[in-house]
């Protein structure tokens, strides 16, 4: 099953039956994985190249998690790296980013999710270029922090509303599927998810759109949305 | 047992010495006034009974008259008022001065009249006998006079010692108020402030006797904290195996031919998810709530109690849902969502059959309110503060629900790290009702 050019998948996980399973999910996904256990190994795995995305375990025996892909991105390494842990807070979630991660998932997660965030991840890469603060006219949003102002008033947006725009500002003003933002962010298509997803889109434009303006969140009719005046990406 | 400062106590002290010193003063030196008045007394009668025989004798000889008539002229002309004069042979011959009642004879005999008396006797030439004598009443008033004056220094004493009193006690008491303010705003998992340099040797052991227990109660504190937050990333390890396990089987399963998802599977994925709640909440509550939550994230209640509530609440009967669209706080979501589902779970299994519960979530700009009602459910008045003790289940819980008695502290901890906290609010004859109550969001920037 697994096709010599399928991506190919760094995992970097301490514990053997973790690492055995996911490997086997992953495998049975048509990914080839390599699974390491130690950091320098990872590095080493890295260095030899052809690796499409790599599952990077904070805890490791030889380093932290965050120093090593730090390390990585510091020697130029753009592939994109996904991050598993016990901690999902905000702090945490902020150092990991600052780290140079490209996403996030806490243990033990759902496979179901593991799937959707790597597949999304090999969709759209690791952008080097890629800024942690969207800014369209008045509206300044850092994904990192998970905060969001209009001009000089903080905007409460949840952490829900904020992966949504996230999601649609990686798309840099294409049409994001409603599929894609159901599986990425709620891990599941499911009736009452979609539900959820009209009720967000609804609080955003109501929280981000003041007055006559042009519509930020433009709906693509059968399809999904996409995030006006973002074109050429969240940049600063 | 009142307790009392110890500056009231030296003031009292103070007081109590001063007051039996002052009069125990005014009396002695009131005695001993008396005592020295007597002794001034008996050399002046002594000296006036000698220079009243010499006179008698100068009288005798010069003019060559009876004793009996030289001394009544020496009477006349050397006694003074105020001192008495008799000559007695047998009977009271002359008397000088200070009419009366003679204070005589000078035989010893007593009568009434020699108790006002201080007396002294002196023989004179021809039989006859000298009576010198000063009223006692005199030395008396010496005796008031000092006593008196004495007396009325008390008071003043008194005030002076008030004084002194506070000042000593202030000074004496200043040390340990030093510590005691020193000590009063730390909180467990603080460092203690530095030691300030005390020249008082009770309060410098003091402090190292209190700093020692401290410490010792910090490391026993924090080892139990530390092993709580161990165990439960300890156990996320195995847990995230598990699940994995439990999931691939479940999916090799759904792709055999003719097999259907095992009823076994799914209620193993359940109580994988249960274990996983369990060990978070392990975790939560070793935080410490002084500590606070870090970096809060935009949380909208009104999402999480319709959340819960679809998740708690699944296959049975829904609960009546009273909520605005949104409703939003600041803090860790994922705790919050812990909070909220502890209480609705709580809610799901006391409420009565047939009966939902009922939850509305309010907003007034300061705080955002989660009432939680169990309808038909009684809260004995003596359970209502245990219910909030980590791993105490009441006797209803015990008999009938499957629980750790974890659901209610956790909640609670969750909104103090939130500044918030969790009542009950009912009284034991209503419905039981737990209220919910966390600081609004408010933007960070104003």
């Amino acid at each position: 099953m697994t096709a010599r050019d399928a991506p190919c998948i760094l995992l970097v996980e301490d514990d053997a039956e973790t690492r055995e399973a996911v490997s086997r999910v992953l495998a049975d996904e048509g990914y080839r994985v390599v699974g390491v256990e130690r950091g320098e190994a990872g590095t080493r795995a890295l260095k030899a190249g052809a690796i499409a995305a790599v599952i990077l375990d904070v805890t490791l025996p030889d380093a932290s998690g965050f120093d090593l892909c730090r390390d990585w991105r510091a020697a130029g390494v753009r592939v994109p790296v996904l991050m598993l842990t016990a901690r999902t807070d905000v702090s945490s979630r902020v150092r990991g980013l600052d780290a140079g991660a490209d996403d996030y998932l806490g243990k033990p997660f759902a496979l179901s999710e593991l799937r959707a965030r790597l597949r999304a991840l090999l969709r759209r890469g690791s952008d080097p270029l890629r800024q942690r603060v969207l800014s369209v006219g008045d509206l300044s949003i850092d994904f990192g922090r998970r905060q969001a102002w209009l001009g000089e008033a903080e905007i409460p947006l949840t952490r829900r509303e904020i992966d949504v725009l996230e999601r649609l500002a990686w798309a840099r003003g294409h049409a994001v599927s409603r599929e894609d933002l159901l599986e990425e962010i709620w891990g599941e298509s499911t009736p009452e998810a979609a539900a959820s997803l009209e009720v967000i889109i609804a609080r955003l434009r109501r929280k981000l759109e003041k007055g006559d303006k042009e519509s930020l969140i433009r709906t693509v009719r059968g399809f999904g949305y996409a995030l006006a005046g973002a074109r050429g990406g969240p940049t600063t | 047992m009142k307790a009392h400062s110890l500056t009231t106590r030296v003031l009292r002290g103070t007081v109590f010495v001063t007051l039996v010193t002052a009069l125990a003063g005014a009396a002695t030196a009131a005695l001993l006034a008396r005592s020295l008045w007597q002794a001034h007394e008996h050399s002046t009668l002594l000296e006036l009974a000698e220079g009243l025989a010499q006179a008698v004798d100068r009288e005798a000889a010069e003019e060559g008259t009876t004793p009996e008539s030289a001394a009544a002229e020496a009477l006349r002309e050397s006694v003074t008022s105020g001192h008495r004069a008799e000559v007695w042979r047998g009977r009271v011959l002359v008397t000088a001065s200070a009419p009366g009642p003679p204070v005589g004879p000078p035989d010893g005999s007593k009568h009434a009249a020699q108790d006002a008396w201080l007396i002294e006797t002196r023989p004179l030439r021809g039989g006859l006998m000298l009576v010198v004598a000063s009223p006692r009443e005199r030395g008396e008033e010496v005796l008031r006079v000092f006593g008196l004056s004495l007396l009325l220094s008390a008071p003043v004493c008194v005030v002076l010692a008030v004084l002194i009193g506070r000042l000593v006690g202030r000074r004496a008491t200043r040390p340990l108020l030093d510590f005691r303010d020193r000590i009063r705003a730390a909180r467990p998992f603080d460092p203690l402030p530095p030691a300030a340099p005390s020249e008082v040797l009770e309060v410098v052991e003091l402090e190292t006797s209190f700093r020692r227990l401290w410490d010792r109660l910090q490391e026993t504190v924090s080892r139990e904290l530390e092993f709580a937050a161990n165990a439960s990333h300890e156990l996320r390890t195995p847990l995230t195996r598990i699940r994995l396990h439990a999931e691939r089987a479940r999916a090799a399963l759904g792709a055999a031919p003719g097999a259907a998802p095992s009823q076994e599977l799914r209620g193993l994925a359940e109580e994988i998810d249960r274990l996983v709640r369990l060990v978070d909440s392990l975790l939560v509550l070793s935080r410490d709530t002084a500590a606070g939550i870090p970096a809060g994230e935009v949380v909208n209640v009104s999402d999480l109690v319709t959340a819960a509530s679809r998740r708690v609440f699944a296959g049975a009967p829904p609960p009546e849902i009273d909520e605005p669209d949104e409703a939003l706080v600041r803090g860790d979501e994922a705790l919050l969502g812990i909070a909220v589902e502890n209480l609705l779970d709580n809610a799901r299994k006391f409420s009565l059959p047939g009966r939902p519960p009922r939850v509305a979530v309010s907003e007034d700009g300061a705080s955002v309110r989660v009432t939680v009602t169990s309808p038909g459910a009684r809260i004995p008045p003596d359970v209502v503060e245990r219910l909030f003790e980590r791993f105490y289940r009441g006797p209803e819980a015990r008999a009938s629900h499957a629980g750790h008695g974890l659901g209610l502290p956790l909640a609670r901890h969750v909104a103090r790290l939130h500044g918030g906290d969790v009542r009950t609010v009912s009284q034991s004859a209503e419905d039981a009702r737990f209220e919910l109550a966390l600081p609004a969001w408010r933007s960070m920037t104003q």
